[in-house]
């Protein structure tokens, strides 16, 4: 594994250090952006009787709720129903939202049809068109961040006392204090590092997050295990 | 002759590849199907059930809704989850309302594991004609555990319930008791009067009645009745769940129906009674596009770092970048048929396994022989090797599939290489 030249290496502990920085101060200003699913939230769901385009249901909730604000998801096999979940619901938007998804999906409004029509139609299909009066809004809780780290914390303490246990037997020859050290920097800084890239680039903290921590973690523990056998 | 093994290995690669990214596609009635399996995504790649569960409420009284006994609740329906085997799932609670959002993984237990985490967990043992005289509670129970008999007529799976040392006492003294089977002297001048049939039975009606029983009640659902031939001083009892028999559609039905009432009884009962508000299907968030952005974006980084390798060590590395390819088509092709489900941090471990193998390349591009290059690896490779002796065994579904996604991987990078990366690269 090539070294780092000196200068090279001040310059990429001087990079390290700002953005460790700047990790912080987002997270002290704003905190972590946390993926909507784990943060408490609001979610109507809109029956639309027909196979779906969520893309448009989308653009469409991007317009309600702003851009990147809400999440459309598919609920069961058939897709012709949404689920549409943002941080909050107001009756406003959800009635904005049913409007505009009426538009989008135009459907036969039994109000107009005389009443034979409508006996005739309530014999064949029911009325598609969405009633934002029938449409509740329904709120959910946050998730803890502690409940889906806690099955992670056991697996990933074994692995790591293993791993430095052989690194300071393997490499004790280059002493084992400072092979300790070293890899525990390397190991708790690269983490410090990935979770101040996410705060300052606001990345939804949520599902992608432990496998990147994961990927990270291993990463750094190749790179340790590669910079030790070629100092050694 | 090395070049037609060359050619020959490459046009397997081709090949390979075709069958992994493309498929095998063959006519079923009006449509092409492919016949190469499906890979099995966890939930957050997939899609997941929402279950709302919500304090039941009744006319009659009202339950106290706390904090502490919605946290007890959670708290025993992910010890119910792991026991039902059920480890990839999100939990969500309302402190206040006590209302419990859970979203688990869709498979074909689904359905059962729903219907056994939220009830009750309340057992009884009670007279059979007066249901309010109760003679045994959860209290008097230590521990519940399947058992299994295999005898000629087939494998006979049993509950067995173990009482505590209070439990057995009160158990010892029903069976002894009050609840001990009747000795039936009649039967004996029964037998000897077998002709008066129509009069026995009348008679047999009557001992039936006069006959004391005790009837097990899980949530209020009487699950048998019986009275003891001997009186049971052992302080366990074993209920029988099924007919001894050799189908192993009936076994298991019995097994799952044995797993969820002792995982019930286990934990003790729910502080709170709850009731399904609803339950519905609800696809990821990952759509199809986005998956496809993913691996459009994967496959460009995968040919920069080829394009780099090839620039830097000119033809040997073009035939190690084939391999690398052919390795990563094979790879797929294992994960599909290994059954491994893959999460987002399968992924991830996929990834490692693809950095790995790019080291590995690097390697065996730059050292003399392969068992060098291995050797090499290998040293560098002992925290993967680690990682996956770990994660592969916990049962969590993310953990485990971010170690058997490496599993696989680090096994075929092995294999593969020694055989084709090393037959290609050979002068």
């Amino acid at each position: 594994m090539e070294q780092i030249k000196e200068p090279k290496k001040i310059l990429f502990y001087i990079v390290i250090a700002l953005i460790i920085i700047a990790g912080i101060v987002m997270v002290a200003i704003k905190g972590f952006n946390v993926e909507l699913r784990y943060t408490a939230n609001k979610k109507v769901e809109l029956a639309i009787g027909e196979t779906v385009d969520i893309s448009k249901i989308q653009e469409k909730a991007d317009e309600v709720f702003g851009k990147g604000k809400s999440i459309v998801q598919y609920v069961e096999v058939y897709k012709d129903t949404v689920q549409v979940t943002a941080k909050d619901i107001t009756e406003e938007q959800k009635n904005s939202l049913v409007e505009k998804v009426n538009e989008l999906y135009p459907q036969e409004d039994t109000n107009d049809t005389s009443e034979e029509e409508q006996a005739e139609d309530e014999q064949t299909e029911p009325a598609k068109l969405l009633d934002a009066s029938t449409i509740t809004i329904q709120g959910t809780e946050n998730a803890r961040l502690r409940d889906f780290l806690k099955p992670y914390v056991i697996p990933v303490a074994i692995v790591t006392v293993v791993i430095l246990v052989y690194y300071a037997i393997l490499y004790r020859k280059l002493g084992v204090v400072r092979v300790l050290v070293r890899a525990i920097l390397i190991i708790v800084l690269s983490q410090i590092v990935l979770l101040s890239i996410l705060a300052i680039i606001r990345f939804p903290m949520g599902r992608f997050t432990t496998p990147l921590i994961l990927l990270v973690y291993l990463t750094s523990l190749i790179y340790t295990s590669g910079s030790f056998m070629y100092k050694h | 002759m090395k070049k037609i093994k060359k050619l020959t290995i490459i046009l397997i690669i081709v090949l390979l590849c075709l069958v992994s990214f493309i498929g095998i596609y063959i006519k079923n009635h009006a449509l092409m199907k492919n016949i190469i399996k499906d890979y099995d995504f966890g939930m957050n790649i997939e899609g997941y059930r929402e279950v709302r569960l919500s304090v039941a409420t009744s006319e009659d009284e009202e339950q106290e809704i706390t904090s502490e006994k919605v946290e007890t609740t959670k708290k025993f329906i992910e010890k119910r989850l792991k026991q039902l085997g059920s480890e990839d799932y999100l939990i969500k609670v309302n402190y206040t309302t006590g209302e419990i959002v859970l979203e688990i993984e869709e498979n074909d237990r689904t359905d059962r594991v729903v219907s056994d985490i939220y009830s009750g967990g309340v057992l009884k043992m009670v007279d059979s004609k007066d249901h309010s005289k109760v003679l045994i509670t959860n209290d008097d129970i230590k521990n519940v555990s399947l058992k299994y008999s295999t005898t000629e007529q087939g494998t006979g799976v049993y509950l067995s319930l173990d009482f505590t040392k209070e439990g057995s006492k009160k158990l010892e003294d029903l069976t002894t008791n009050e609840y001990r089977t009747i000795e039936k002297e009649e039967n004996d001048e029964n037998a000897e009067n077998a002709e008066n049939t129509t009069e026995n039975t009348d008679e047999e009606d009557a001992e039936e009645d006069a006959q004391p029983k005790v009837t097990l009640m899980i949530d209020d659902t009487e699950i048998l009745s019986s009275s003891f031939d001997n009186p049971i001083k052992n302080g366990s009892i074993q209920l029988s769940l099924n007919q001894a028999s050799t189908d192993m559609g009936k076994i298991q039905e019995a097994v799952n129906m044995g797993i969820a009432i002792a995982t019930t009884l286990n934990n003790g009962p729910l502080p709170l009674e709850y009731e399904i508000d609803s339950t519905t299907y609800i696809y990821s968030e990952i759509t199809k596009e986005v998956a496809t952005i993913f691996i459009i974006a994967m496959a460009i980084i995968i040919l920069i770092a080829l394009v780099i390798l090839v620039v830097k060590y000119k033809v040997p590395a073009l035939l190690a970048g084939i391999s690398y390819i052919g390795f990563i088509a094979l790879y797929l092709i294992a994960l599909r048929y290994t059954n491994v489900t893959i999460t987002l941090e399968g992924v991830a471990g996929i990834l490692i396994v693809l950095i790995v193998n790019y080291l590995l390349l690097q390697k065996l591009l730059t050292k003399t022989t392969i068992a060098a290059a291995f050797r090499e690896m290998a040293i560098q490779s002992v925290p993967v090797i680690v990682v996956i002796v770990v994660f592969s065994f916990i049962s969590w579904t993310n953990i485990a599939s971010f170690g058997m996604t490496m599993f696989w991987g680090l096994l075929l990078t092995v294999i593969y290489h020694f055989i084709v990366t090393n037959a290609l690269l050979k002068k």
